[in-house]
């Protein structure tokens, strides 16, 4: 039945141009970053070895079990690794993998059969963390056909920081606005709708909350307990979350005396429901205003903490760590551009979206 | 009352809704708002209460606090004998099926932003336990009942007309099979040609369902085709109260003089010989009501007595009540 509303809302999203192929870039590019390792990864997709195929990507398998010497993972981008998945497990790979190698293409190695094993590299065969020892110039190198972006100054591909980084940067922004929105909504709704005493004591706290200097607070909490994903992104939802409660107080202290609303309390339903289905929709219009400004907010923060060294640890793929190093190394622009335009365009395509929800949403458009 | 052996529905004791004014910084109470001030009647059963007075007199607030919409400063308040005065939360939601209301204003009363079909079956889905089939044949039960097409289940509030909004309204009000209903204003939104249909199914629904109406109005006319007893309201009180006929015929109070004055009457030579009483002056606020009578200030039939003490709302016989001090004599 509301299916009618939404038909509308989605043909208004279409009609806004920039909007919908926003969402379409934005879309491809967030998808294809979920399955940044098959992307930008170290290990090979899948190769064979003696005939049987193995994913490393998804899969442990230690060196021995190629044939080699140590039970660790195998050093993929090693030349002797490399040997003994082509060779079939050749010792002398051990010694001298090139010449055996050499030897191996043509079929036989000392007189045996060689089982012919293949690699199936990812199109960028560096992981985030992944360094190039074969480099052969000093990092930060510039762009090249091996490193389309260059690498950082510990010789790590940018190309496939970027990659790794814009993943993390949006599932962070995703998780912070979902949760910091519920939370919002749920505080701002509850205090319109109820007023009195109850909104009164909880404005208050909310001054004060909303006064603390949070950055601070998390830079010192940094500073106690070490950081990971999940403390940094309960730290800043818990900062975050009374973005929303202005707008969707001031909706519900709106609609709270609409007259539908007085109707549906003399209906006799509850105040939740009343709450969801009468009040809040009109509060949705405000609130997804505000989105894009949390989302692009919770992005700048987190970007901004590992700018300071203060956020996710160095272990992370960060944007904002590449942003320092190109603020570190003023003469190899290619880090500060990147930074540059990896934010712009982001966060360029997030606004557009948004702006094109907000004006789906937008009830003016709707009804008329 | 003595003389009428119906049973008594909704009794209506010394109710007082007072709003409190606040001001400076710190939000000191420094008045209150008089919105109803002392109203006692009672409304018998599957019968039609007029309830009329010029705009700002506290009559829709007067409804609104009988529904306990609103939460009396004081007062008894009672429904089939249950007294409703205080009680709140789920015992309050529970109750609401048996009393309902229908709004001034079809338009706003009505989410904008849900189907006809899922407007109507909100009451239902909130006090009945049904399944969706059930649900979905009441709903067209309903629509049948106040005249709607079937086929507009699935249409939104906005693309009716005026009379069709508020049928759409009349319908959600009586799904959960009400006795008492408070129809706060239903025609004045309405176009006229509109209003005769809407009171006419009113009319019509009364009969089938046995309802009772509280009908509050500013419309004498429709009033006196509708109304059962009449009551009218003054600045937050009732001044007089009376069956149908004897009040258009037999007015008590100066104030219902007054009022039914301002009625135009159709036949052209009586129109002529019309003679209206102008009141003087405007109604006082709410917040400072004048000492002693409500009407002193305005009233053409003043008296010293009027200006010091609050005339006593009196039975004067058949059913005819006021408040008055010149009947008081007499």
């Amino acid at each position: 039945m509301a299916s009618a509303l939404v038909k509308r809302r989605l043909a208004n999203f279409k009609g806004n141009r920039r909007a919908y192929w926003s969402l379409w870039i934005f879309g491809v590019i967030f998808v294809l970053s979920l399955f940044a390792e098959f992307i930008a990864n170290d290990k090979p997709i899948l190769l064979s070895y003696q005939g049987e195929w193995r994913s490393p990507v998804l899969q442990f398998y230690s060196e021995a079990s190629f044939g080699g010497e140590f039970r660790t993972e195998a050093e993929y981008s090693d030349e002797v690794v490399q040997c003994l998945i082509r060779t079939g497990g050749i010792e002398d790979c051990l010694d001298d993998p090139q010449a055996v190698q050499e030897e191996a293409a043509s079929g036989t190695y000392n007189g045996t059969t060689v089982e012919a094993g293949w690699i199936v590299w990812p199109p960028l065969p560096f992981s985030y963390r992944t360094i190039d020892e074969n480099l052969g110039q000093p990092a930060p190198a510039p762009p090249s056909l091996r490193h389309p972006l260059g690498t950082d100054d510990q010789a790590r591909d940018v190309l496939a920081r970027v990659i790794y980084g814009f993943r993390i940067s949006i599932l962070f922004a995703i998780i912070v606005t979902f949760c910091s929105s519920v939370i919002g909504i749920a505080a701002g709704a509850v205090q319109g709708y109820f007023g009195g005493l109850l909104d009164l004591l909880f404005q208050r706290f909310i001054e004060i909350w909303a006064g603390t200097p949070s950055l601070y607070v998390i830079i010192i909490i940094a500073a106690i307990i070490p950081m990971n994903f999940v403390i940094l992104t309960t730290l800043i939802i818990l900062f975050s979350w009374v973005g929303l409660v202005g707008v969707v107080r001031a909706e519900f202290l709106r609609a709270r005396n609409f007259e539908y609303v007085r109707a549906a309390r003399a209906l006799g339903l509850s105040d939740a429901r009343i709450m969801y289905r009468h009040v809040l929709p009109n509060a949705m219009v405000a609130t997804l205003t505000f989105m894009p400004f949390i989302i692009t907010a919770s992005i700048g923060t987190l970007s901004g903490l590992d700018f300071l060294g203060f956020g996710l640890p160095a272990s992370y793929p960060s944007l904002g760590e590449i942003a320092l190093q190109g603020k570190n190394n003023v003469t190899r622009p290619w880090l500060g551009f990147t930074a540059f335009f990896t934010f712009a365009i982001m966060l360029s395509l997030l606004v557009f979206i948004f702006e094109g929800v907000r004006d789906a949403f937008d009830p003016r458009k709707t009804f008329r | 009352m003595l003389d009428n052996p119906q049973n008594v529905l909704v009794r209506v004791d010394g109710l007082k809704m007072h709003f409190p004014i606040y001001a400076g910084i710190l939000r000191r109470q420094v008045g209150t708002v008089k919105a109803v001030d002392g109203l006692t009647f009672e409304i018998f059963d599957g019968e039609t209460l007029g309830l009329v007075g010029e705009s700002g007199c506290g009559k829709s607030t007067a409804g609104r606090a009988i529904l306990r919409l609103y939460d009396p400063t004081e007062g008894k308040l009672e429904i089939e004998g249950r007294d409703i005065s205080t009680i709140k939360g789920d015992a309050l939601r529970n109750l609401r099926p048996k009393m309902q209301m229908i709004f001034q204003d079809p338009q706003a009363c009505l989410n904008p932003r849900m189907t006809v079909g899922s407007i109507i079956a909100e009451p239902l889905d909130e006090h009945q336990a049904m399944s969706k089939e059930e649900r979905q044949a009441r709903v067209l039960e309903l629509m049948d009942q106040v005249g709607l097409n079937r086929d507009f289940a699935g249409r939104y509030p906005h693309e009716f007309s005026g009379g069709q909004r508020q049928r759409i309204g009349i319908a959600r009000a009586l799904a959960l099979n009400p006795k008492f209903i408070v129809c706060d204003e239903p025609i004045a939104a309405l176009d006229v040609s509109i209003q005769a249909q809407v009171v006419n199914l009113l009319e019509d629904l009364q009969e089938r369902l046995g309802l009772t109406y509280l009908f509050i109005s500013h419309d004498l006319s429709m009033v006196r085709h509708l109304a059962t007893r009449v009551a009218v309201m003054y600045l937050g009180r009732i001044v007089e109260l009376a069956p149908r006929e004897a009040l258009y015929d037999r007015p008590k109070h100066p104030y219902t003089e007054a009022l039914l004055s301002a009625v135009p009457n159709p036949d052209p030579e009586t129109e002529a010989d019309r003679k209206r009483i102008i009141l003087q002056g405007d109604v006082p606020s709410p917040a400072n009501p004048p000492k002693g009578c409500n009407f002193c200030t305005r009233c053409p039939k003043v008296m010293d007595i009027c200006r010091t003490e609050t005339p006593a709302f009196r039975h004067y016989g058949n059913g005819h009540h006021a408040a008055c001090h010149l009947l008081e004599g007499a």
